[in-house]
């Protein structure tokens, strides 16, 4: 009887020892021996839903690439995918289903500011790695913690910095004219430029008159423009009023270059604006243009419209290229975790890339183990001939981002 | 077991309170923060519908501007417990309260104009709002937004979303039954006079404008409430979530819930605030299937959920006055 | 302020003021017709200017053949929408079917928005955007075809309304359908080509606007100053409608010069308020006989 009793008690000890050591590796969320479940969310109706069906088509591209080319040290991805409708609320109600539902390992951010600065609470206490892809609000990277990166899109204050180098060492521009849209984007960028344009040159603009999205007219501010007698004028919004406000411009005689948002850069505002639009600069996120001739984004688009046959006009958009790149590098990082894949072991790998990027048509990602801003570069592009040309330009001066986190 | 303002009457009807109260309070713990997030969202709009319904469906006052006074009762909220350093307990009733202000704001023009005419005034107010909440960053954030942190009660920080949640469930419970007493009052009994005839309500005596007012009143507050409750439970607010759709969507719960009752209101709050979130499946087009829905459940139950209750049918005296007797009124012109 | 940029601003202003008054002449005829206030309407605008947009993109037909088609394609619809998805909710409450032309525009502009997914479209005209030259004034072409076509439609309404059958009849089931009934005017159908009517309206304030405005899934916005327009104007009257439409689009473009361009929205609603408040039916409404 006592050997039994002895036989019990060892054996539930060796139990609780195996449960013990066993646990961890056991509880990774969303890693099993052969798939790692990864959740995104980005708004799929709403006046966003380019943004997020951009997000959700490119980010699964990236994916089905790496499934046939075998996964990744034998896992294949799944993704779950979650409307969010370009709300806080609704994103973080989306993020706590693919976390406590869905049982995802990594949360994949392709919607804007406001919803994802809504999300980040939440998946900081849950420890959850997350990746944005999208979103420029500066609380996504400070301050800075450790699961969470930002990849394509750069800090809404790099924006402000670049623009302004652009305007005052390329463009020569000594008065500047401001017409910003009142939407968070654009406020965010319109801001973050004059603000450099003051720190860094102490210049400040002639003028900075506002509109609302939504606008259909614009006659009273370009008035107001054409009597302040810029050299450049800035334009920050959409590209439905930015067709107009070009369009306007050169009716009522406006001769001065514009330079505008990056969410303006796209063909549709060559379409509508059509010789209006000649001149037009603009920042883009990515080096090759939608396109371009370059064989990397060739085969992208090619390979996009293989898997999304009949696709409706106007895609694949900027939105497809930046999530299918960052896909790539969450799936170097996935590469470089190697078998043992957890949460930290994802998260060091994240940190060990250098420049990497999966092919030209991405710019190149660096993250550090004090700093998690994957992008800081920008192209700028011009409409040259109706179509958007690469200018060649490079900032020279070093960002004080970085400058900010290394105190 | 439901009296004539669609509210819980008799033994059938309490027994079913309770076991609907025991299940709410019970089972909740069973599962997890998702549900607890999406049962306090549910139980926001809840207070939010109860409160417009007294001014659309009792009181028969258009507002199409419902979320602005969720609104300022979120962003006053915030900013008396973090720039004044109020206790949330006081600021969050005081953010209602800052609502029933601006709801009377509101209400003394609103007062003098009638039937769609008010509706537009009302756009006109949601308006005016938003651009004052994207105006003022200081106190709102503007269009970047404004986090809100949980509150303490008893020491005890309300991080979880199962602990806000009994909270929420507690001030639904006593919106509902505040609402309840309002519609049993004679206010409420003025609320029902002045929808039916505003004439025949002046005869009887009744003070028309100063009751539109207070209807006014009384649901911004309860808009207010939700608000602040809202936006502690959410921990982040923008702009955009109290425009015009967020409006509508108010409107929408209680037109699918069923005018003018309580029980409607609150069912239809939470039906229509859990239909989303069941809608995920269809992805992008999970907007196209909810209004196909909303067309079909409008087309079959046109005086709403409660109108299938053969008793609510046969009363009939809730519902607005039907489109011919509009078109009628219009001829006039 | 000199004179010509006060012209210019006239201009302008008459412009985005034409598309307000014909979408606030939608809304009045269709209530007016019906009974109906339809939340749809701005999405009818937007259908009709992407039922062009595909027709010029997919088919060969000329600017004069593509908005043709379009209105009668849009007038179709709208008759459809009425008898299969209004027509059922005619005993329904007011609010009930408010709520249901809501969910109907919802509807549209979802697969609008999935079916097309360029940011923004503009529509071939035969017009070109080489500004007119008047003086100091330099004037868009497109600006004097959409603000003559506007006149134009609001002329032959006029005509049509006073002297066609149709329009005498229904005028007559707007004004007392019980009575229409026993002249034997078979109100169904009149409500059903009153819906027509008003979306074709919406089509043509699509087509005509496109290549101004831009065509994107989220151009029905407009309505909110279509009802406005309606309301300053009386929202019983067509003629109100119109001059009220013109009216704020003006104001607001000289709103816009002084105040700056985040106010130019709530010019519209100031000038709502100061209406109502000296004349609470409306510029041109009149006081409604009150059953006591």
């Amino acid at each position: 009887m006592t050997a039994n009793r002895q036989h019990r008690s060892f054996l539930g000890a060796a139990l609780i020892a195996a449960t013990l050591i066993a646990g961890p590796a056991a509880a990774q969320d969303g890693v099993t021996s052969d798939t790692i479940t990864v959740g995104a969310y980005g708004p799929l109706t709403g006046p966003a839903a380019y943004v997020g069906l951009g997000g959700r088509d490119g980010l699964s591209l990236a994916v089905k690439e790496l499934n046939d080319g075998g996964g990744i040290h034998g896992r294949k991805i799944k993704v779950v995918f979650e409307d969010d409708g370009f709300s806080p609320t609704k994103a973080l109600a989306s993020v706590k289903k693919l976390v406590e539902q869905d049982k995802v390992f990594l949360v994949f951010g392709v919607s804007g500011s406001n919803p994802t600065v809504g999300t980040l609470d939440y998946l900081k206490e849950r420890k959850v790695p997350t990746y944005v892809s999208f979103a420029s609000a500066p609380q996504v990277t400070r301050p800075f913690y450790r699961h969470i990166f930002r990849g394509g899109t750069t800090e809404a204050a790099r924006y402000g910095e670049l623009y302004a180098e652009f305007l005052v060492e390329f463009l020569q521009a000594k008065r500047i004219a401001m017409l910003t849209g009142a939407d968070e984007f654009p406020k965010n960028e319109g801001d973050a430029t004059e603000r450099h344009l003051q720190e860094w040159y102490k210049a400040k603009p002639v003028l900075r008159v506002e509109f609302k999205t939504g606008d259909k007219d614009f006659t009273p501010q370009l008035l107001r423009i054409k009597e302040a007698n810029p050299d450049v004028i800035l334009s920050f919004g959409l590209v439905t009023e930015a067709a107009i406000i070009l369009r306007q411009a050169r009716e009522l005689g406006l001769r001065q270059p514009f330079f505008g948002s990056g969410a303006m850069v796209d063909n549709a505002l060559i379409a509508s604006a059509r010789f209006a639009a000649e001149g037009f600069m603009g920042g883009w996120l990515t080096p090759l243009f939608l396109d371009s001739a370059h064989p990397d984004m060739v085969k992208f688009r090619t390979d996009w419209g293989k898997l999304y046959p009949g696709a409706p006009a106007g895609r694949p958009n900027l939105f497809d290229v930046l999530s299918y790149a960052d896909m790539h590098v969450v799936a170097e990082g996935l590469r470089r975790a190697g078998k043992g894949l957890t949460g930290d072991s994802l998260i060091k790998a994240l940190e060990s890339l250098r420049d990497y990027r999966v092919n030209e048509i991405a710019t190149p990602r660096t993250f550090t183990d004090w700093h998690h801003i994957g992008n800081l570069r920008m192209n700028m592009m011009i409409v040259a001939n109706q179509h958007w040309v690469p200018l060649r330009w490079d900032p020279k001066r070093e960002s004080a981002i970085l400058k900010d986190y290394k105190k | 077991m439901f009296d004539r303002v669609g509210g819980i009457a008799g033994a059938r009807g309490r027994v079913a309170l309770l076991a609907l109260l025991a299940a709410l309070v019970g089972m909740p713990p069973l599962f997890d923060s998702y549900y607890h997030f999406l049962l306090s969202l549910m139980l926001i709009n809840v207070i939010v519908a109860v409160g417009l319904n007294l001014l659309i469906g009792n009181a028969g006052q258009i507002s199409l501007c419902h979320s602005s006074f969720m609104a300022i009762g979120a962003y006053a909220t915030i900013y008396l417990s973090t720039k004044l350093g109020l206790n949330y307990w006081l600021a969050m009733p005081l953010g209602g309260v800052v609502a029933g202000a601006f709801g009377c704001i509101l209400g003394l023009p609103a007062v003098r104009v009638r039937g769609f005419y008010l509706a537009v005034v009302t756009l006109g107010f949601l308006e005016i709002i938003q651009i004052v909440i994207e105006q003022t960053p200081g106190i709102t954030g503007g269009v970047r937004g404004m986090s809100a942190s949980r509150p303490e009660l008893f020491g005890v920080k309300l991080r979880a979303d199962l602990h806000f949640y009994y909270v929420i469930l507690a001030v639904t419970a006593a919106a509902l039954y505040c609402a309840h007493t309002l519609l049993h009052s004679p206010t409420g009994r003025a609320f029902n006079a002045i929808r039916v005839s505003e004439s025949a309500a002046a005869t009887l005596g009744i003070p028309v404008a100063r009751t539109k007012l207070i209807a006014f009143i009384v649901a911004a507050f309860y808009a207010g409430i939700g608000g602040g409750l809202f936006a502690t439970l959410v921990g982040f607010i923008d702009p955009l979530e109290f425009g015009v759709w967020t409006s509508i969507r108010h409107v929408v719960f209680i037109v699918v819930g069923g005018l003018g009752s309580i029980v409607g209101s609150a069912v239809g709050a939470a039906v229509l605030t859990a239909l989303p979130e069941i809608l995920r499946g269809f992805k992008e087009f999970s907007e196209f299937v909810y209004g196909g829905l909303l067309l079909v459940v409008l087309i079959v139950m046109p005086r709403g959920l409660v109108g299938l209750w053969p008793w609510w049918r046969a009363r009939g005296r809730a519902s607005p006055p039907a489109r011919t007797a509009a078109v009628d009124k219009a001829r006039a012109a | 302020m000199t004179a010509a940029v006060a012209l210019q601003l006239l201009v302008a202003g008459l412009s985005t003021g034409s598309i307000y008054a014909l979408v606030a002449l939608g809304l009045v005829l269709v209530f007016k017709g019906t009974g109906v206030v339809n939340f749809a309407q701005g999405e009818f605008v937007t259908l009709g200017a992407y039922t062009a947009l595909f027709l010029s993109v997919f088919t060969p037909l000329p600017y004069a053949a593509v908005f043709v088609l379009t209105v009668l394609l849009a007038g179709a619809v709208g008759m459809a929408i009425e008898r299969g998805l209004l027509r059922p909710l005619i005993r329904a409450p007011a609010f009930t079917v408010v709520i249901a032309t809501l969910a109907i525009g919802l509807m549209i502009k979802n697969a609008l928005r999935l079916a097309w997914q360029e940011p923004v479209s503009t529509l071939p005209t035969p017009f070109s955007s080489d500004p007119i030259a008047l003086g100091p004034l330099r004037i868009n072409p497109q600006y004097l075809w959409v603000i003559g076509c506007s006149l134009l439609l609001m002329g032959l309404l006029v005509v049509f309304f006073r002297a066609s059958r149709l329009g005498k009849a229904m005028r007559a089931v707007a004004q007392n359908q019980d009575a229409a009934r026993l002249m034997g005017i078979p109100v169904g159908r009149i409500y059903s080509i009153t819906f027509g009517v008003a979306t074709a309206i919406a089509a043509i304030a699509g087509v005509l606007f496109a290549p101004l405005i831009g065509i994107e899934a989220e151009m029905g916005g407009v309505i909110i100053k279509g009802f406005v327009a309606a309301i300053v104007g009386g929202f019983s009257s067509l003629t109100g409608a119109v001059v009220s439409g013109l009216l704020i689009g003006v104001i607001e473009a000289f709103g816009g010069a002084y105040f700056g361009g985040i106010f130019k929205n709530v010019v519209a609603f100031a000038i709502l308020i100061a209406v109502l408040l000296l004349r609470p039916h409306g510029l041109f409404g009149r006081a409604e006989a009150h059953r006591v």
